[in-house]
């Protein structure tokens, strides 16, 4: 099961995965369209203020929401794009969230206080957050899949994600600073044809 | 690729040459006319642009899911972790779960190394301990801190669902003048809350120094919770001015004081947390910053400096001259000109509210009393606790007073925070001002060596209120009470009652249905019921009782405390039955009010404890219902206070009573261990002089002398001795006769029979001065000094005190309420009596002495019988 969801994940794109979840019993294809869009929808609600618990909150709220009008037949995939459904959704989610939070009798217009992007500063916020989502299963799937040395991967993290230097890295696990370069820039390569075909998969949503 | 052993550029420095880091011109030229090199800088290039994205989108895995495996579930002991809430420069916040009582929390851990505390263990617990001793509603609750195994340490604090405090952008939009008025009191209003906040833990001796919207939390109920309170400090890190100069945390520099980004660190005081709580009520109220912080650092460092931040009311709408005044003298460049005390920020704030006119013009007396400070150091202290004192505090005297002693600066810190504290009571300050100016410089100093101490300084308040602030009688009745209730924490009732006395017939004359004749009554009802004049006591709390209830509106707390203090005085009465009622009446009022008031609540059951537990009983079965119902009510009192996560000075009581409980049961292993816990949070809480320890260290050495424990006894019962003598006081001299006597009968157990006798002979001549002439104490103690002089072999001079015990021992197990107390050391006196006499060859006395021994333990032998 979890390598069908992986597979899925890697291969699949966003309308199949659509299709599968007219089955309410897939919970392959539900786990992998979760997979796909809650680090999105989390993402997006923490960069609209709310606090790592709320978001995820929101998140859960949004996608069972979604699959609930999905199934419904209130979404349908040729009608619109999912982002901008998504979107509206966790939108009335987060306004929810604030204003249950922002909540206080004495003071009228209390809710007025929080700031809500309009809809396509929130699908700008989506975009970019998509794009992250995107690198991170990227590295993820090369971490499975690649046929590089497993030296050469650490290297690449060391330098890249621990902002370590080229030299001190080359000393710790005995390279030389060129063959760092070397095995970096091949990874960079082989990350942007993983992120591109990934890319795809979710069709511009 | 180029080759490394051509002459080619190296691929290290084509890297360097790709980021513009390559500062070799040789090298370059080299580079740039290199085909296959250039090549090769283009592709770094774009590799590093996605390179950069990557690495971006890697350590911001919503989900934690990021580069850094997920942390060890039990990355600190006792700690569950769930997940990652915050990753920061020095350290990481998880959501966690604390082991020991379930529940959730933000688990804040520094990493070993660099971030690691650069200071003892032992400091780092008592900072610790000083910022979870905090509780207030306003400020997020830390529970406990640590070291972690990886070198660093952590803090557990409440775990909190909220949102930072957000930027005011709402105030730009267009929108009616009655939503924005409604919105800007909203935010003036949590000002206010936040002020609270701060000001309760500058009172404590902590400043934050680093306060801005990032560390305020919204919580679902729309309540600010200050984040992160003296957590800074206690974590190594270092102050938000140095941290911005080293370029690490530019956000924080828009919240820093002139005199902390001057670098003068000598100079924080808490008063750069009022100019934060500027900033921040600027940027509420304005949606922007008080100063241009977008160019280079100098340039914003010369406008945090010098730079007037334009008044709100020049870019927001709905704002007047007045909040401009308040942003103004809170963000005021000089600290001496600034609010003294976040507390006259909420006030000031408040008083806008509520369309009084503000103070923030008006040349605060605290700006006077700083200077005063700044010229008087040592006596200034004792002033400032006298400050305290006056502010209520009385208690929290003895605890500030030992801070001062070892934690130095948060101690100043709380004493200048004690000084503006009491601003808002501008005319009691006065009083002081005058007082200290009038008395201190010619003559205070010319004693060499000599500080004022609490009593002398007491003694030149009372003498001066009724002068100093004549005309205001509210206040000469509000100083009276304050230096009585000091008084009386020193021991010294008799100028505590005068004080009150004549607080209270001011105030009978201002109101008789005031508050502060309940004031004064209930320190008077203290007084009485100390005298055992019960009547008295009943009278005056009765009284306070029927105030506190016809309040409008009435405050529960202080409802629940009259009526504790009226059943308190029904149980010395023996009256147990009205007593429980009251003690139930209480425990409504608070519940019924939904006031979460550990103290109040915690002393009401405590009463109730003891109270089941004193009452006579009429069966054996009435006991053990009794006994059985006490220990559920003293169990409730423990589980509320270990509700709490950490240790509560109100845990002492319940665990006191319950090894009293255990005790009846002569379950004394159980007794000893509650004793012990009860001892060690005493340590905790109390300074270590203070009675409650030597109380705690008597019951436990008594507890341990029934199990046989002499050793252990005696240095427990040393120890209660010890603390007892510093206290000269009536109370203090009681206790110390009551310690004395059963720390001569272990010394006599361990064979020390000097001592035993010294330690005898003080406690008789307190005694004789305090119980009346045939008091069981007295007999215990003279019966002690014989005993003591028999074993020394100094028979002669045992038997007058050994004659007196007698005699007082008889006529106790005649009159005493425990008759079978008396027995025992009797039967053991007259066995010396015979002794002594013996050891001077009289044996005619000694035979007496023999045969009445003989007849009195038959006797004995005899009631134990007819008991059965």
């Amino acid at each position: 099961m979890e390598d069908r969801y992986r597979e899925l994940l890697r291969t699949t794109t966003t309308t199949s995965l659509l299709e599968g979840l007219f089955n309410p019993d897939d919970e392959v294809v539900w786990q992998a369209f979760d997979v796909r869009y809650r680090p999105i929808i989390t993402a997006v609600a923490r960069r609209l203020g709310l606090s790592g618990s709320d978001a995820e909150d929101v998140a859960q709220e949004t996608l069972i929401q979604f699959v609930r009008d999905y199934r419904a037949g209130r979404y349908q995939r040729e009608r619109g794009r999912l982002r901008g459904w998504i979107v509206g959704i966790a939108r009335h989610r987060v306004i929810d969230m604030q204003r249950s939070r922002g909540r206080r009798k004495e003071v009228p217009g209390a809710t007025a206080m929080e700031r809500m992007p309009q809809d396509n500063e929130m699908e700008k916020l989506w975009d970019e957050e998509m794009d992250r989502s995107i690198l991170r299963q990227a590295v993820e799937e090369l971490r499975r899949t690649t046929k590089t040395s497993e030296k050469s991967i650490r290297a690449f993290e060391q330098v890249v994600f621990d902002r370590r230097s080229v030299n001190a890295v080359a000393e710790d696990l005995d390279m030389t600073p060129h063959d760092i370069y070397v095995s970096r820039s091949r990874i960079t390569t082989r990350l942007r044809e993983i992120a591109e075909r990934l890319r795809n998969l979710y069709e511009a949503d | 690729m180029p080759d490394e052993h051509s002459g080619r550029p190296k691929i290290e420095d084509i890297a360097a040459f790709a980021r513009g880091d390559l500062d070799d011109e040789k090298l370059c030229k080299n580079i740039e006319s290199d085909k296959e090199a250039m090549d090769l800088v283009r592709q770094i290039q774009t590799d590093d642009e996605f390179l950069t994205k990557l690495a971006g989108a890697w350590s911001e895995a919503p989900d934690g899911s990021g580069r850094a495996a997920p942390p060890p579930a039990d990355l600190v002991p006792g700690y569950r972790i769930l997940g990652e809430l915050h990753r920061g420069g020095q350290g990481t916040v998880f959501r966690a779960i604390q082991e020991r009582t379930k529940r959730t929390v933000a688990l804040k851990v520094m990493h070993g190394g660099g971030a690691a505390p650069a200071k003892s263990r032992a400091r780092f617990a008592r900072e610790v301990e000083l910022i979870a001793s905090m509780r207030h509603p306003n400020i997020v609750t830390v529970f406990d801190g640590g070291d972690s195994p990886d070198g660093g340490c952590y803090v557990a604090m409440e775990f909190i669902r909220g949102v930072p405090l957000i930027r005011a952008d709402a105030l730009d939009r267009q929108m009616d003048d009655q939503t924005r008025t409604g919105l800007i009191r909203m935010k003036l209003d949590q000002i206010a809350r936040i002020c609270d906040a701060v000001q309760y833990a500058h009172l404590r001796g902590i400043i934050h120094r680093d306060i801005k919207p990032g560390n305020i939390l919204i919580d679902r109920d729309g309540n600010p919770k200050v984040l992160d309170f003296g957590v800074a400090k206690v974590l190594g890190l270092q102050d938000a001015g140095e941290m911005t100069l080293t370029g690490e945390f530019v956000g924080t520099f828009a919240y820093a004081a002139p005199e902390q980004v001057s670098g003068a660190s000598g100079d924080i005081d808490t008063r750069c947390d009022i100019y934060a709580l500027g900033v921040v009520l600027y940027e509420m109220l304005t949606g922007r910053f008080p100063y241009d912080i977008t160019g280079p650092m100098s340039q914003t460092i010369r406008n945090i400096n010098e730079a007037d931040p334009v008044p709100p009311s020049k870019v927001a709408d709905g704002m007047d001259r007045e909040l401009d005044a308040i942003v103004a003298t809170a963000m005021a460049k000089s600290p001496d000109r600034r609010y003294q005390s976040a507390g006259s920020v909420a006030a000031d704030v408040r008083r806008y509210l509520a369309g009084e006119p503000i103070e923030a013009r008006r040349d605060s007396t605290g700006y006077l009393l700083t200077k005063l400070a700044s010229r008087h150091r040592g006596p200034i202290v004792i002033a400032c606790l006298l400050v305290l004192a006056l502010a209520g505090l009385a208690i929290w005297m003895s605890l500030l007073y030992v801070r001062a002693a070892t934690a130095e600066q948060e101690a100043a810190a709380g004493m200048q925070a004690a000084l503006v504290e009491a601003d808002k009571r501008a005319s009691v300050i006065e009083v002081f001002t005058d007082m200290i100016e009038a008395n201190r410089p010619e003559r205070g100093e010319s004693v060499e060596g000599h500080e004022p101490t609490i009593r002398e300084m007491l003694d030149l308040a009372a003498n001066s209120v009724e002068h100093r602030a004549s005309g205001r009688p509210d206040i000469i009745v509000a100083l009276q009470l304050a230096v009585g209730r000091s008084y009386l924490s020193l021991d010294l009732p008799e100028e505590a009652r005068l004080q009150a006395e004549a607080a209270l017939k001011i105030a009978n004359k201002l109101d008789p249905s005031s508050q502060q004749v309940a004031d004064a009554e209930e320190l008077l009802g203290w007084l009485a019921k100390r005298g055992k004049n019960y009547d008295e006591a009943m009278e005056r709390f009765t009284r306070v009782r029927e105030i506190r209830q016809s309040a409008d509106p009435a405050d529960p707390v202080l409802v629940a405390k009259a009526l504790l203090a009226v059943a308190g005085v029904e149980f010395d009465l023996k009256h147990f039955d009205r007593s429980l009622m009251l003690v139930d009446e209480g425990l409504a009022v608070l519940g019924q009010a939904r006031v979460d008031e550990l103290s109040e609540t915690v002393r009401l059951l405590n009463h109730k404890t003891r109270l089941l537990h004193g009452r006579p009983k009429a069966s054996e079965i009435e006991r053990k219902q009794d006994l059985d119902t006490a220990e559920q009510i003293a169990l409730t009192a423990r589980e509320l206070c270990e509700d709490q996560g950490m240790d509560v000075p109100e845990l002492i009581t319940p665990l006191n009573n319950l090894a009293m409980i255990a005790k009846a049961r002569r379950d004394l292993e159980e007794a000893e261990e509650l004793m012990r816990e009860a001892v060690r949070l005493c340590h905790r809480f109390y300074p270590s002089n203070h009675m409650r320890i030597a109380g705690m260290h008597r019951h436990l050495g008594l507890i341990r002398q029934d199990r046989s424990s002499h050793v252990m006894a005696e240095r427990d019962l040393a120890e209660a001795v010890s603390i007892y003598r510093t206290h000269p006081g009536a109370g203090g001299r009681l206790y110390l006769a009551r310690s004395l006597v059963p720390w001569g009968v272990s010394l006599m157990k361990v064979g020390d029979y000097p001592a035993a006798r010294d330690g005898a002979r003080e406690a008789v001549v307190i005694l004789r001065e305090l119980e009346p002439s045939n008091s069981l104490r007295l007999g215990l103690a003279l019966a002690l000094e014989g005993a003591a002089l028999v074993e020394l072999d100094d028979f002669k001079q045992a038997v007058p005190p050994l004659l007196e015990a007698y005699n007082a021992l008889v006529t106790a197990e005649q009159v005493a309420r425990n008759p079978e107390e008396a027995t025992d050391p009797k039967l053991a006196c007259m066995m010396n009596l015979a002794r002594a006499y013996e050891g001077q060859s009289m044996a005619e006395e000694a035979t007496s002495w023999r045969t009445r021994l003989a007849i009195a333990r038959e006797e004995a032998a005899q009631r134990i019988r007819l008991d059965e």
